[in-house]
């Protein structure tokens, strides 16, 4: 034996060490695919390969200063994985902490659980607060897991329910903004490819398929201090009167930014039981109402503009009623003998009859045209209004006396906003824009200039001396209209309720340099017998959102006033009347 | 067989082997970093949700009603009658 290895020569023994290399391997070989398969076969199932989405986040809703409107923010959401598990290796105690925890009855907890036992993922806390999630991981509770999920929170609350509006379950954009921007706003999930273990974790990161995009932000023209002040006076005066519902709309006239776009009722986005569909509504977009006597300063534009019209004439009104044609109107108490200025200060229904009668209907038509009425806005809220304006064409001769009053034609509270900011910009168009990347579309032609800027003037007198009084604020010089429209009852009778009004009131503020005009509507205000008038119901509101909002932006007063007036007139708007502040649903 | 073919096939296996390597190499570097971008990416996403939550907090903080209320209620501000107010220039 030994001579024999004696003998061997090199090349033996490298065949010798090559065959023992090879038996090593095979061995292992054999060993790696008969006795340790399971082993490996445990750990391959262990770790899957998967793909799992990667969450992107709903696009933000900001102010024009950048304040938040509506933002998503990840939270953590408790689920059931598996009812056997959770039932059979959690002791009753736990859970009942855990019932104490998510503040649940837990004989009603389990009768929940035990009807959805099919389901895979059974959900029993969504949107944890880490607080909680941190006292329910204490309980060392087997079978259940978490998810994330996103909530979308309004820290404005009410203020801007009904124009934000709200997504559904599937964070979706439901009502108002955040359904007509879906597509600006929406995420795009992205997938990867994972390594997970049994339980479900990732342990590796394999490849990327799809990138996440989160929303892009939309930014609005929107001040949400202006919109929450609108809000809240438009809600006292309705709550005071017992309106049916009000809106507010502001507008700076500089450059056509919608500053506010309130509107009451409106609900909490933020808390889903407070929601129904009359709240939803916002009545300065979606509403047409009749524009009662808001209207005059426009027929006065085109009778100056037809050159049929001077300050010489005179018009008859006495005994405070007439009859045209079948019909008689009559204005609110006898005015005499007015001339055009007068029937806008005393808005007498009779004079401005009168004045209509005296120019072509085709000159009247083309300017409440002019001034956007029958046209939408497009502002890209969903069902915005678009008012009605028949042609003149159609107009019969009771149409045409309706028309001078307000009647017959329909206009939105922010259609109104429009046509009075034209009257501000003396006859220069600047179309309103709510979202801050639309460039300002501003009109070139100037139409009407001398018209609008003869009606500016006397819309002073207005406030100063006539129907709009009440709308005045220290150390500014405010123009506007009243208006009170009789309601339409529709159906077969064709006529107008005389119990049930609509009380507006278009202002400009300052009117010697307009910044802001803003547009009060107060529908079905229930007051005492003569107390439902535009000039009662309305102008204050305009007042005191006209000197919160000046104060808020800055704009300085046009009008010499003494120290003590100026200090008076910052406080007079601050009462006890605030808003519900929304719960943020996670603190830090 | 000629020097230069000696040469040449060394160099080929030597090149291959070396390319294989790189291959592997680069494949797991790519793996590694894809990695740490997930985990970076990750912790970027934390971070920002963090900002949400931070700037829906300085949105609440910040808003009218809850500065009325708060006023209101835990500072006791209340309105200054007109005759209080003293004119500092006069």
């Amino acid at each position: 034996m030994i001579s024999y290895f004696k003998n061997l020569k090199r090349s033996d023994y490298i065949l010798f060490l090559v065959i023992f290399v090879i038996s090593i391997i095979m061995i292992r070989s054999l060993d790696l695919l008969y006795i340790e398969t399971q082993v490996y076969k445990s750990e391959i199932e262990k770790r899957e390969i998967k793909s799992d989405i990667i969450q992107a986040t709903r696009g933000t809703i900001v102010d024009r200063n950048g304040s938040i409107l509506a933002e998503s923010m990840l939270t953590d959401t408790l689920g059931v994985k598996s009812t056997k598990i959770f039932f059979e290796e959690n002791t009753e105690e736990s859970l009942k902490k855990l019932c104490i925890i998510l503040n649940k009855k837990y004989s009603h907890f389990v009768r929940d659980l035990k009807n959805k036992e099919k389901k895979k993922f059974i959900y029993i806390g969504r949107h944890l607060l880490p607080s909680t999630v941190k006292k329910i991981s204490e309980l060392n509770l087997k079978g259940i897991g978490y998810e994330k999920e996103f909530l979308r929170f309004y820290p404005e609350g009410e203020s801007t329910g009904n124009l934000i509006g709200n997504t559904n379950k599937e964070h979706i954009g439901k009502i108002g903004y955040e359904a007509s921007f879906e597509k600006h706003l929406k995420e795009q999930n992205g997938k990867k490819i994972v390594r997970k273990d049994r339980n479900g974790k990732i342990v590796d990161h394999i490849s990327l398929i799809i990138a996440p995009k989160d929303g892009d932000e939309l930014k609005l023209t929107i001040d949400k201090r202006l919109q929450y002040v609108a809000y809240r006076e438009i809600k006292k005066q309705a709550e005071l009167v017992n309106a049916k519902s009000g809106s507010v709309v502001i507008l700076d006239t500089t450059n056509g930014d919608i500053l506010a776009l309130a509107s009451y009722p409106s609900f909490d986005p933020n808390d889903k039981n407070s929601y129904t569909t009359e709240k939803e509504r916002n009545r300065a977009i979606m509403d047409s109402i009749e524009p009662a006597s808001t209207i005059k300063p426009f027929l006065i534009a085109a009778a100056l503009h037809s050159g049929k019209l001077d300050l010489k004439d005179m018009f008859d009104t006495n005994p405070g009623y007439k009859k045209f044609g079948r019909k008689k109107y009559k204005d609110t108490k006898n005015n005499g003998i007015v001339n055009y200025e007068d029937v806008l200060i005393k808005s007498s229904n009779i004079g401005s009859i009168l004045i209509s009668q005296e120019f072509d209907k085709e000159i009247y038509h083309d300017l409440l045209e002019y001034v956007g009425f029958g046209e939408k806005i497009n502002i890209n809220f969903p069902s915005e209004s678009g008012g009605k304006l028949d042609h003149h064409s159609y107009w019969h001769a009771t149409d045409e006396i309706s028309h001078s009053i307000g009647y017959a034609l329909k206009v939105s509270p922010l259609q109104l906003a429009k046509a009075y900011s034209i009257i501000a910009n003396e006859g220069i168009v600047i179309n309103p824009r709510i979202i801050k990347k639309q460039s300002i579309r501003k009109d070139k032609k100037q139409k009407y200039e001398k018209s609008f800027s003869k009606v500016k003037y006397v819309l002073e007198k207005v406030v100063e001396e006539g129907s709009g009084k009440r709308a005045s604020v220290k150390g500014y010089s405010v123009g506007g209209k009243t208006g009170t429209a009789e309601k339409y009852m529709g159906g077969k009778q064709k006529k107008y309720n005389k119990k049930e009004h609509t009380s507006l009131f278009a202002g400009i503020i300052p009117i010697i340099e307009p910044k802001l005009v803003i547009v009060v509507v107060i529908d079905e205000p229930k007051t005492k017998p003569n107390e439902f008038f535009g000039g009662h119901i309305s102008a204050p509101v305009f007042r005191k959102v006209a000197a919160d909002s000046l104060r808020i932006l800055n704009i300085s007063p046009d009008k010499k006033m003494d120290y003590q007036k100026q200090v008076s007139t910052m406080f007079e708007n601050l009462d006890n009347y605030t808003l519900k502040t929304p719960e943020v649903p996670y603190v830090f | 067989m000629s020097n230069i073919k000696i040469y040449t096939i060394n160099f080929l296996i030597i090149s291959n082997i070396t390319l294989s390597f790189g291959i592997v190499w680069i494949e797991h570097l790519t793996r590694s970093q894809f990695r740490d971008l997930q985990i970076y990416s990750k912790k970027k996403s934390d971070l920002k949700n963090i900002w949400r939550k931070a700037r829906i907090d300085q949105g609440r903080y910040a808003s009218l009603s809850r500065i009325e209320k708060e006023a209101q209620t835990s500072l006791n501000m209340s309105l200054p009658k007109k005759k209080v107010l003293i004119n500092i220039n006069d």
